[in-house]
C-alpha cells in the first residue's frame, strides 16, 4: 500500500497531477452537491422560456422544453458520474480477481481466464457494451452492467501480468515455506504489491467510462427521458442545433471537463509511476516501476 | 525465417479463430439466455401474443439450450442473424445494404488518421521540445478528451450551420454513380464520373474529419516518441557522417524504423473508430450501420442491434489479423 501512497504523492508533484487532481475532485463535488446547488427543479418545465438563450435568470439557457440547462447539466452529474464509478469498481474487482488468479495459479487456469479475456479485449468495448445493452433493455442500471461486463478484461490482462512477475520474488518464496495458503498471500502479499498500476488505470479509465455512458445515452439505450443525462441531452439538442448552440454545448462541455481532468490525472500518475513516454503500454511501464522497487533482484537476474 | 512467418500466421489465424468462437459465444448468450423471453425480443415490443408463440415456434426457443446453440450456429453459419421487425427484412440483407456506407467512411477515416497522425508526428518531432510538442499535447488531449459525437455535432453547427462550407448530412447530393463495389468514390471513379466523385468526397468531409480527429493525437504522440528515439540513435549519425542528405535521412533511414509501431497502433484505432463511426454516423445521417443501429435503438429493434455489433466485431478481428500479418512481414523480428 505504501508504494501506492508513494505514487500519489509523486503524481501531486507534477503539474497535469496537479490540474487533473483539481479538476477530477471539483467534479467529484458537484457530483454529489449539483442537485442541492441547481437553481431550479431540473425537470421544470416552462413553455414559454423555450430554447432562451443564456441569460441571468438561465446561466447556460434553457432546452425545447423550457428547462433550465444548468440544473439538468448538474443533475446529469450526479447521474453519470456515481455511475462510471460504479462501473469502473464492479470492472477493478472483477478484472483483478480473474487477474490475479491466472497469474498466481499459473497452467490452465491461466490459459482458460486468459483465452475468454482475449476475446472480451479482441472486441471493440463500445459495440460489445451496445450490443449487452441492447439484450438487457434500456434504462442507466442495464447500461452500468453492460459496461462493468465489457470493462473487466483489461484489468484481467494487467493484473495477470503483474501478478507472474511478483510471484517469482523471494518474499513471496518466504511466505509459502512458512506454510501460508495461496489465497492469503493473493490477497496480503501480491495484491498490496499490485495495485498501484491499477489505479492509475482505473483513474484514465474512469473519463472513457463517463464517454461510453454519455455514449449509450446518446444512442438511447441509458437512462430514459425525463431524466437528465448528459448524452441523451446532446442527442435531443440535434434537432434544435442550429438554433440554440448552447443546447449541446453546455452538456457536452460537462463531458470533456470529466474526461480531461480525469486524463490529467492519469497522465501525472503514469508519469508518476516513471514513464518516460506520455504513452502508457502498462507492460512495459510497470516492470520498469517494479524493477525500480527491487534493484538487488534485479542485478541477480 | 519463412517456416517461422508461417508458423506465426498459424498462430495468429487460430487467435482469430477463437475470437470469432468468442464472440458467437456471446451472442448466443445475449439473444439466448439473457432475455427472460427470448421469442419477445425477436418478434418486437409490440408483438401480440399469438406473434410471439410463432416466433417461440420458428426459432426452436422451446428446445434444450444445447440443441438451441447448435440451431443457432448452423444460422450463423447461414449469415442468418434474425429479423429486423420494423423493416420486416432479415437483419442480414439490412446489413448489406448499408455497410458499404459504413466501409467507406471508416476506411477513409482510417487513411486520413495515418496520413495526418505520421505527418504530425514526424513534424513535431523535428520542432523538437518546444512549441510542436506542446501543440501534439494539446490537439492529442482536446480530441480525446472530446466525445466524438460532440465534436460532430458542433462541426455540423459552424462548417455547415455558419460557414455553409460542406453537406450537413448524406453521402451523396445528386445521384449516386452506376453501383459496382457500392463504394461511391470507387464506383465514380470506375465509371468515370467526376461530378458524382466530387459530390461523395464533399459529403465524407466531415464525418471524416470528425472521427480522424478523435483519435488522431493517439497516433502524433507515439510516431513523435519513436521518432525522437531514433533521430538519437547510432545509424542516423552514421548515414550523416557518411554524407546522405538530411531529407533522406529523416525519411529512409529515420521514419521507416520508428513507423513500426505506428501499423500495429493504427490497428487498434480501428477498433476506436468503429465505435465511434457509430455515433458519428447518428449524427450525418449517414446511411451506414451506425444510423441503422441508432434507429433499430429507437424503436426497440434488438436483432438488428445485436447484429450490427457482432458483424463489426468480426470486421475489427479480421483487421486485426491483417495488421499482424502485415507488420510480421515488416518486421521480421516479431515471427519469433
Amino acid at each position: 500500500m505504501i508504494g501506492t501512497l508513494r505514487v500519489l504523492a509523486r503524481a501531486f508533484r507534477t503539474p497535469s497531477g496537479v490540474a487533473g487532481g483539481l479538476l477530477t475532485s471539483g467534479v467529484f463535488v458537484l457530483a454529489i452537491t449539483g442537485p442541492f446547488l441547481a437553481p431550479m427543479e431540473s425537470n421544470h418545465v416552462d413553455l414559454s422560456a423555450r430554447l432562451a438563450s443564456p441569460s441571468a435568470k438561465h446561466l447556460f439557457g434553457t432546452d425545447e422544453l423550457g428547462r433550465d440547462l444548468l440544473s439538468r447539466v448538474l443533475d446529469g452529474a450526479s447521474r453519470t458520474v456515481p455511475a462510471a464509478i460504479v462501473v469502473v469498481a464492479s470492472a477493478v474487482v472483477i478484472g483483478v480477481a480473474l487477474g490475479a488468479i491466472a497469474g498466481y495459479y499459473g497452467r490452465f487456469i491461466d490459459t482458460a481466464i486468459m483465452r475468454v479475456t482475449d476475446i472480451f479485449i479482441g472486441y471493440p468495448a463500445l459495440l460489445l457494451a451496445i450490443a449487452i445493452a441492447a439484450a438487457l433493455g434500456v434504462g442507466m442500471v442495464q447500461t452500468v452492467v453492460a459496461l462493468a461486463a465489457v470493462w473487466w478484461a483489461g484489468y484481467a490482462r494487467l493484473v495477470r501480468g503483474q501478478t507472474t512477475a511478483v510471484r517469482q520474488l523471494l518474499f513471496i518464496e518466504a511466505a509459502k515455506v512458512n506454510g501460508v495458503g495461496g489465497a492469503r498471500i493473493l490477497w496480503s502479499h501480491i495484491l498490496p504489491n499490485i495495485m498501484a498500476p491499477v489505479i492509475v488505470k482505473a483513474t484514465v479509465d474512469l473519463a472513457l467510462v463517463v464517454e461510453s455512458v454519455a455514449a449509450l445515452g446518446f444512442i438511447g439505450l441509458g437512462a430514459q427521458p425525463p431524466a437528465a443525462e448528459w448524452g441523451s441531452m446532446v442527442a435531443n439538442s440535434q434537432t434544435y442545433a442550429l438554433q440554440a448552440w448552447w443546447y449541446p454545448l453546455f452538456p457536452g462541455l460537462a463531458l470533456l471537463i470529466v474526461v480531461l481532468g480525469s486524463n490529467l490525472l492519469g497522465d501525472g500518475l503514469t508519469q508518476a509511476l516513471g514513464s518516460v513516454g506520455h504513452v502508457m503500454p502498462a507492460r512495459g511501464l510497470t516492470q520498469r516501476w517494479l524493477r525500480l522497487r527491487r534493484p538487488r533482484d534485479a542485478q541477480a537476474a | 525465417m519463412q517456416r517461422r512467418f508461417l508458423r506465426y500466421l498459424a498462430f495468429r489465424i487460430a487467435g482469430t479463430l477463437l475470437v470469432a468462437i468468442g464472440i458467437l459465444v456471446i451472442t448466443f448468450v445475449l439473444t439466448h439466455v439473457i432475455p427472460s423471453d427470448p421469442a419477445r425480443i425477436a418478434a418486437g415490443p409490440h408483438a401480440t401474443a399469438h406473434q410471439i408463440a410463432q416466433a417461440r415456434q420458428e426459432l426452436g426457443l422451446d428446445q434444450a439450450l444445447p440443441v438451441q446453440f447448435i440451431d443457432f450456429l448452423g444460422n450463423m453459419f447461414r449469415g442468418d442473424l434474425g429479423t429486423s421487425f420494423v423493416t420486416q427484412r432479415p437483419v442480414s440483407s439490412d446489413l448489406e445494404i448499408y455497410f458499404p456506407a459504413t466501409l467507406e467512411l471508416v476506411l477513409c477515416a482510417m487513411i486520413v488518421l495515418g496520413v495526418a497522425g505520421i505527418i504530425g508526428g514526424i513534424l513535431a518531432s523535428l520542432l523538437g521540445d518546444g512549441i510542436g510538442s506542446i501543440s501534439i499535447r494539446l490537439v492529442s488531449l482536446v480530441g480525446i478528451a472530446a466525445p466524438v459525437f460532440l465534436t460532430a455535432l458542433l462541426a455540423q453547427i459552424l462548417f455547415f450551420g455558419r460557414l455553409g462550407w460542406f453537406p450537413s448530412s448524406g453521402r451523396i447530393g445528386g445521384d449516386p454513380p452506376h453501383e459496382i463495389t457500392h463504394l461511391y468514390l470507387v464506383d465514380s471513379l470506375i465509371t468515370g464520373n467526376w461530378s458524382a466523385f466530387g459530390d461523395a468526397c464533399f459529403h465524407l468531409v466531415l464525418p471524416v474529419a470528425v472521427l480522424a480527429f478523435s483519435r488522431v493525437g493517439v497516433i502524433m504522440r507515439l510516431v513523435q516518441a519513436e521518432m525522437t528515439r531514433v533521430m538519437k540513435s547510432e545509424y542516423i549519425e552514421a548515414a550523416r557522417a557518411k554524407g546522405v542528405v538530411e531529407s533522406r535521412v529523416i525519411i529512409r533511414h529515420a521514419a521507416r524504423n520508428a513507423l513500426l509501431p505506428t501499423v500495429s497502433m493504427l490497428g487498434m484505432q480501428f477498433g476506436w473508430l468503429l465505435g465511434g463511426d457509430v455515433l458519428v454516423e447518428a449524427v450525418f445521417s449517414w446511411p451506414g450501420l451506425g444510423g441503422y443501429l441508432v434507429d433499430s435503438v429507437g424503436s426497440l429493434d434488438v436483432m438488428p442491434v445485436i447484429g450490427t455489433a457482432v458483424l463489426l466485431g468480426f470486421v475489427f478481428a479480421l483487421v486485426n489479423l491483417i495488421v499482424d500479418i502485415a507488420q510480421a512481414r515488416l518486421d521480421p523480428r516479431i515471427a519469433v
